[in-house]
């Protein structure tokens, strides 16, 4: 994996568009007729929650290449989309229940989004830790990757769990839905989201693969052997 | 009961100041683990 700069600006360009997007969504977006000012925080949960649903998506991508490919980049590419989904997920998580507490009444309730969203949030969470524990790393690699599409199975009954049970979270909004002065800073912050996790996920699949190379560098002494055989050969 | 959430700003502030928290902490430990691991490398070579 090489060492070029573009993940720096991308991330950079994210950071941007998600100042853009959040100042629009908070000085100049209108006030929502029922939900009132409240309504703001959808301008940084909802950007949140599909970009986390989208890197766990490659996250699954990287295990199934991994598992019929094989190769440390797809595994490097794996353990910086588990990181990042994690993180996005645990934020949902947070955002959603600031959200919950002046409209539902509740921090937090086992509705099925919720729930389904905490499973994912902890399936992923024990991956991380189990690619932590496991030395070998090619044992490492193939029982994450297994775990990883296993633990995927979660992230299509996050999507429709509010449509096929009865659920306190609203269902997906969809632009006839939405008033189009609502649409900007929607949009805007869900690219600054993608842009600045693409360029995170890529500079924390370059640290993966780098460190996976030392840890299958032979040691040391090994090394300096067989450089000293290859001399007096 | 009119059924519309009056005030609340202090619950947005909440969600944009945790958003904020989260990415840009985020963001720099990978920066930070970044730049520690290429100059290691520019080190060793």
């Amino acid at each position: 994996m090489g060492k070029s700069g573009w993940p720096f600006v991308v991330s950079g360009l994210g950071l941007a568009l998600l100042l853009w997007g959040s100042t629009w969504g908070l000085v100049f977006a209108p006030r929502e007729t029922y939900m009132g000012d409240v309504q703001r925080i959808m301008y940084v949960h909802v950007p949140t929650a599909w970009n986390a649903m989208l890197v766990l998506t490659f996250a699954f991508a990287c295990a199934l290449v991994s598992l019929l490919r094989g190769g440390w980049t797809w595994d490097a590419r794996l353990e910086a989309a588990i990181e990042a989904g994690v993180v996005l997920s645990a934020l949902v998580c947070i955002q959603g229940s600031i959200w919950a507490r002046p409209t539902w009444g509740v921090w937090w309730d086992w509705d099925p989004r919720l729930t389904t969203t905490a499973v994912l949030l902890f399936a992923f969470g024990g991956i991380l830790a189990l690619r932590q524990f496991v030395d070998d790393p090619v044992k490492r690699a193939v029982w994450s990757a297994v775990a990883v599409v296993i633990a995927y199975a979660d992230v299509p009954l996050v999507y429709f769990s509010v449509r096929w049970w009865n659920s306190l979270h609203q269902v997906q909004s969809t632009p006839e839905t939405v008033s189009r002065a609502f649409h900007w800073p929607l949009r805007i912050n869900a690219f600054g989201v993608l842009f600045l996790m693409a360029g995170l996920v890529e500079l924390r699949a370059r640290l993966a693969f780098w460190r996976r190379e030392a840890e299958l560098a032979p040691p040391p002494r090994l090394s300096q052997a067989a450089a000293a055989a290859r001399v007096t050969t | 009961m009119t059924g519309v959430i009056e005030g609340g700003w202090e619950y947005v502030v909440a969600a944009y100041v945790a958003s904020a928290v989260v990415l840009l902490g985020y963001a720099l430990s990978v920066f930070w683990r970044y730049r520690r691991e290429a100059s290691g490398r520019d080190a060793a070579l």
